[in-house]
């Protein structure tokens, strides 16, 4: 914001610690009313979010529900050694990480595109209908999806009939390892596309209009327009998403891969959630634990490096 | 994808999971779980107040079965849950951490009974205390399931008594052919060899049928009779030349899969028994065989049976029981034992005895009294149901009546599907009798029923260390079974199969089911 | 006081919505489309519908699974009208005595949790989007990190508990009041409003109350919709915090309740026992589906009336040049 300019010009300079409490108090009163709006919503937030927070203790811990968190004996790292001993740890890893990276890199960007496709298709009647069915199967729950997916990819399934029809042998779509990355996308984007598309469709809903108008009088094409306003328009939002996305990096699609995942195919489905899963004792917290801090600690460098990276291009993208 | 907010914590969905599995592992439920002490004056000593955790939910206020429980031992109940099995765990875990163990419980399986009772949320109870108290029980106990008293064990300690499920529990899914189908491909009869489900098998796919299929994701479902013909249900404890071995790692199992992997090759299987139902295919007329069916099948007045499904696209279509293969090892289907939930008593409870020994006796007396059995677990006849044959009583069958056709409002007066009562387990006399009123279908169970064999402990879940490496076994041995059959690995990755299979916990396991059979006496309690 | 900032509001949102659009599409229909333009306009259009009719199926499958008698479900093939429709499997769930209370209990909750969410969310959120705000870098990276530890579910229960609102129903809804994902983006779209606009406000002595109420929230209303959407489902939908913290069945969330139902005929199957005595088995099937639908089905109708918020034209971009 303009205003808030000269405030930043000075922060640069080393003064005493006098100075910056002075300092820091003027930008309090300065700032008193925006304090006092803050604050209801921060103290909820502290509240609920790092109030629950020392529970990750129990990941150092052997951690009896019964005798809680102060009565529970320190194991140090051993939580954290046996999950990554675990026979087929490296092996889920790996995986995991491929599917990451097809989130990123393919389904990542797929409501990006249904979003720029909506905005430049002419008919709103049908824009809207599209819209509001593309989320639907956010509603289903995987096993039903799946359920269907079974069918649809099965040897007597509609997939299947289509390649006959071109001669075509039929394929084991669901039971070969190395086709469950194309079943993993192709469902990963159909489940979730016009869920996440919202988001975008929002962001083009605030892109200037007379960009689009000055554009057309500059007689630039459908596609230059979208990649010359509308992409640039949304990409604050594409950025905050993307570190998010990455923050999340290893928490791969869970209910996802669990039922699509058969036997056969597990070698190439097996994820860290699934993993852990079978390998964590039951009811077994502190095990659960050490998994989800290694999850987040991974994420967390992530998107430390992706932020250092948006800062740096833009101040304003940053996540903090 | 964009994740939406929400607050719950990340590991719910994982937790849900697991507490579906372990709820799985618990098996043979009967549908009564234990009190739980919900405010601080039931943990005064007044015995006769308790508050129960009740599983399955949908229980109303003021349900008949809480109601007379009530009215005929002066107890009352000051609190009730009614939850769902999937729920049981998480609601359980709440009230552990807000240090409120309920006085009883009813644990969802021998694993679960074993991880809490190393927590100290369980007071000892000696044998002999439960055995004083309610010996009718006991003794039925010892003469049905006398394994199932190596459930309530940790550590040499013991933490309650047994639940054991009716004697229905011990019935398994039966072998279903498609008849039509057999005779279409010319086949007389049913095959019951292994020659002769071959030549089915040849014949059928001469026709464009696979000749079975099987529940194949399921760690015991999978191709169970086929295995049981060679004497082995994988994942189950038994004995074999004097030593408690799994039947996942005999060589035994290694001739099934290799008959399974030649028939896979030849076309018999449906490949699909991978996925996740594979049982449409049975009914759409693509698989002859089917190994998970019930007697639940053949009736056409049931609107989701399977033949009434059949009969919808194909009026000739027709359904025939038959027993499990026959092979070298006899024939032998799956059945989870009858050893189900342990009932355990928090630390406070095992203090006070007279509590203690009301709650036991409870417990004896609807074991003995079947009258009273028999109306705490279906109410009313006349009100609620009608005997089928009044000269036979409740043996002949009975048939539910007005609203109380609708399974919903049968829960909602504590009648479970179990055929058991709001506490407590009826007799093995009637037991059966409750929980299927139709008496044809008693019949078929009878009949192709009994040929399925439980663990050698009733509950597989009962050796020590069964919560720890259980899960992961059980996926190693689906995934490398599945392979080999399909062809994915060569036969002779068995051998590295039953290595690994030992590194994960399975040489532990075997130690620690060796130990519990010399310490139980052959699975007998001392 | 009043009267300046009405008069920047309203010329900021009139000039908006109508007067660019309007010109623009007529300007449009009197150019000639290049044949490059007609085949992205057919391609366009071919990769959506092909895209609706794929999303729509499963939806429709659950549907019609819901209104087939059990033994149609059990039928392989595309499922997508009922051969031979029965409402049974619905009438099982409405019957169930309890579920209009259950379904009025689910929507005061999405309500109230909705409001407070967008309200309080906006207030976090507007004071972050000035740059000058003090420790601004540290009150983000702490909502980042809140998304990517969390304690587990026991810690939350007894904090819940010792706030003493077990079995109240502000458990359910002042937990997630406020969420970082919210508070971010809806951060980042103010961040995207132009400074003059408030500088305006501002220099005409309005409250920032007022200009985050009057200026900042009517631009906004694509953000809004969003996250009163996400909002809203998540508390349609939630039912674990509501088997945590609810025992008193006549607080009871539909979710719950449908969990109850359902999964009591679900629960021999879940327990994988028995078939030899399961009568009902495939019935679960035609009742889950009839669950998942009247569950559903009324906050489904929840976007197509956001959805004139995503409508093109609502911010207005002239102010800033």
């Amino acid at each position: 914001m303009v205003s808030s300019t000269p405030a930043l010009a000075t922060t640069g300079q080393s003064r005493g610690l006098g100075a910056r409490l002075g300092k820091l108090g003027r930008s309090y009163w300065r700032h008193r009313y925006l304090i006092l709006m803050f604050l209801p919503g921060f103290a909820l937030f502290l509240l609920f979010a790092y109030g629950p927070l020392y529970g990750i203790v129990i990941a150092f811990q052997n951690y009896s529900v019964v005798r809680g968190i102060s009565g529970s004996s320190w194991v140090g790292l051993q939580n954290f050694t046996s999950l990554f001993s675990g026979p087929e740890f490296l092996h889920a890893l790996r995986n995991t990480v491929v599917f990451a990276g097809l989130n990123l890199v393919v389904i990542f960007p797929a409501p990006i595109v249904l979003a720029l496709l909506l905005n430049e298709c002419r008919w709103k009647w049908f824009v809207r209908l599209v819209q509001t069915i593309s989320y639907l199967p956010h509603f289903i729950s995987w096993v039903v999806l799946a359920g269907i997916l079974f069918q649809f990819f099965g040897q007597l399934g509609a997939v299947n009939a289509v390649l006959h029809v071109f001669g075509l042998p039929s394929q084991a779509w669901l039971y070969e390892p190395n086709k469950f990355y194309v079943i993993y996308v192709v469902s990963a984007i159909w489940a979730g596309v016009g869920w996440g598309a919202i988001i975008y469709i929002a962001a083009l809903a605030g892109v200037d209009q007379q960009l689009y108008e000055a554009a057309r009088v500059d007689g630039s094409s459908r596609l230059q327009r979208m990649r010359h306003v509308s992409l640039p328009g949304i990409a604050p939002t594409i950025s905050i998403m993307f570190l998010l996305q990455i923050s999340h990096f290893l928490a791969v699609g869970f209910d996802q891969i669990y039922n699509l995942m058969t036997p056969i195919t597990q070698d190439s489905a097996d994820i860290l959630d699934t993993y852990v899963l079978r390998h964590v004792l039951s009811y077994d917290f502190s095990q659960g634990m050490a998994a989800a801090i290694f999850q987040s600690v991974i994420g967390l460098v992530l998107v430390f490096i992706g932020n250092r990276v948006v800062r740096r291009l833009d101040p304003d993208q940053s996540l903090w | 994808m964009t994740t939406h907010p929400t607050h719950n914590p990340v590991q719910v969905s994982r937790r849900g999971l697991l507490a579906a599995a372990a709820g799985i592992a618990g098996v043979t439920v009967f549908g009564t779980a234990a009190c739980g002490s919900d405010d601080d004056t039931s943990k005064s000593t007044n015995s006769a107040a308790i508050n129960y955790y009740y599983q399955p939910c949908g229980l109303k206020k003021g349900a008949y079965s809480m109601t007379e429980m009530q009215k005929t031992f002066g107890i009352t109940f000051t609190d009730v849950y009614a939850l769902s099995m999937d729920d049981y765990s998480t609601r359980f875990q709440t009230n552990l951490a807000q240090n409120k163990i309920p006085d009883v419980m009813a644990i969802n399986g021998p694993d679960m009974l074993q991880k809490f009772a190393e927590q100290g949320a369980f007071g000892e109870v000696p044998v002999d205390f439960v055995r004083e108290n309610a010996p009718k029980f006991a003794a039925g106990v010892d003469k049905y399931v006398p394994a199932a008293w190596s459930t309530t064990l940790f550590d040499g300690k013991n933490y309650g008594f047994p639940g054991i499920g009716g004697p229905g529990s011990r019935a398994n899914a039966f072998t279903e052919w498609r008849s039509d189908l057999l005779e279409k491909a010319g086949v007389s009869g049913v095959p019951d060899t292994i020659d002769e489900y071959e030549s089915a098998f040849a014949a059928l796919k001469k026709i464009g049928v696979y000749g079975m299929s099987t529940n194949g994701q399921s760690f015991f479902g999978a191709f169970m009779t086929i295995f049981g013909a060679y004497g082995v249900l994988p994942m189950q404890w038994q004995v074999s030349g004097g030593k408690v071995v799994n039947d996942s790692v005999r060589p035994e199992t290694k001739q099934a899969l290799e008959l399974l992997a030649a028939w896979y090759k030849k076309g018999y299987i449906d490949p699909e028994c991978m996925g996740p139902d594979p049982s449409p295919k049975f009914v759409a007329g693509k698989v002859a065989m089917w190994d998970y069916g019930g007697p639940s099948d053949l009736d056409l007045t049931n609107a989701g049976g399977r033949l009434v499904a059949i009969r919808k696209t194909n009026p000739n279509g027709n359904i025939a029981f038959s027993a499990p293969m026959q092979g070298p090892g006899g024939r032998n289907g799956w059945t989870f034992g009858a050893a189900g939930w342990p009932v355990a008593f928090s630390p406070d409870a095992a203090k006070d005895k007279e509590k203690l020994k009301h709650v036991l006796q409870i417990w004896d007396r609807v074991w003995s009294d079947d009258e009273l059995a028999t109306r705490l677990s279906i109410g009313v006849e006349g009100t609620m149901y009608k005997l089928t044959d009044s000269a036979k009583g409740i043996a002949g069958g009975f048939e539910w009546i007005g609203k109380y056709v609708d399974p919903l409002a049968r829960q909602a007066e504590g009648f479970n599907s179990y055929g058991a009562p709001f506490i407590g387990q009826p007799n093995w006399d009637i037991a059966a009798s409750l929980a299927q009123p139709d008496p044809t279908a008693q019949q078929m169970i009878a009949t192709y029923g009994k040929y399925a064999r439980a663990d050698l402990f009733e509950n597989s879940m009962a050796v020590p260390g069964s919560g720890q490496y259980a899960a992961d076994l059980q996926n190693l041995k689906v995934k490398a079974f599945s392979q080999i059959i399909t062809g994915a690995a060569p036969l002779s990755s068995f051998d590295s199969f039953v290595s690994q299979w030992n590194a994960q916990g399975g040489s532990q396991l075997q130690k620690a089911a060796n130990d519990l059979y010399q310490q139980t006496g052959g699975g007998k309690h001392k | 006081m009043a009267v300046p900032t009405a008069t920047v509001a309203v010329s900021a949102s009139g000039s908006l919505v109508e007067p660019p659009a309007a010109p623009g599409r007529r300007w449009r229909r009197r150019q000639r489309r290049t044949p490059g333009e007609w085949v992205l306009d057919i391609f366009i259009v071919v990769v959506l519908a092909v895209l609706a009719i794929a999303t729509l199926y499963p939806f429709l499958f659950e549907l019609t699974i819901s209104l087939s008698t059990p033994a149609d479900a059990q039928q392989s093939g595309l499922h997508i009208l009922p051969t031979d429709p029965s409402t049974a499997s619905w009438h099982a769930v409405l019957a169930s005595s309890g579920i209009l209370r259950a379904y009025l209990n689910t929507i005061a909750r999405t309500v109230a949790a909705t409001v407070l969410t967008v309200v309080l969310t906006a207030m976090m959120a507007y004071p972050l989007a000035q740059r000058s705000f003090p420790h601004r870098r540290l009150i983000n990276f702490l909502l980042l990190f809140s998304m990517l530890f969390s304690g587990g579910f026991i810690p939350l229960f007894l904090l819940v508990k010792n706030l003493g609102l077990l079995d109240s129903r502000w458990s359910l809804v002042l937990p997630g009041a406020v969420a970082a994902m919210n508070v971010i983006l809806m951060r980042n779209f103010f961040q995207a409003i132009p400074g003059e606009l408030i500088d305006a406000a501002r220099a005409d002595g309005a409250s920032e109350m007022r200009v985050l109420f009057r200026i900042i929230l009517p631009l906004s209303k694509p953000v809004l919709a969003v996250v009163g959407l996400w909002t809203a489902l998540a508390n349609w939908n939630a039912w674990f915090d509501a088997l945590l913290y609810i025992n008193d069945p006549n607080k009871q969330v539909l979710q719950m309740f449908i969990r109850d139902t359902v999964l009591t005929q679900a629960d021999p199957i879940l327990g994988g026992t028995n078939p030899a005595m399961l009568g009902a088995a495939p019935t679960s099937q035609t009742l889950g589906a009839a669950a998942v639908m009247i569950a559903t089905l009324p906050i489904i109708a929840l976007y197509p009336f956001l959805q004139k918020y995503f409508a093109r034209g609502i911010l207005l971009g002239s102010v800033k040049g």
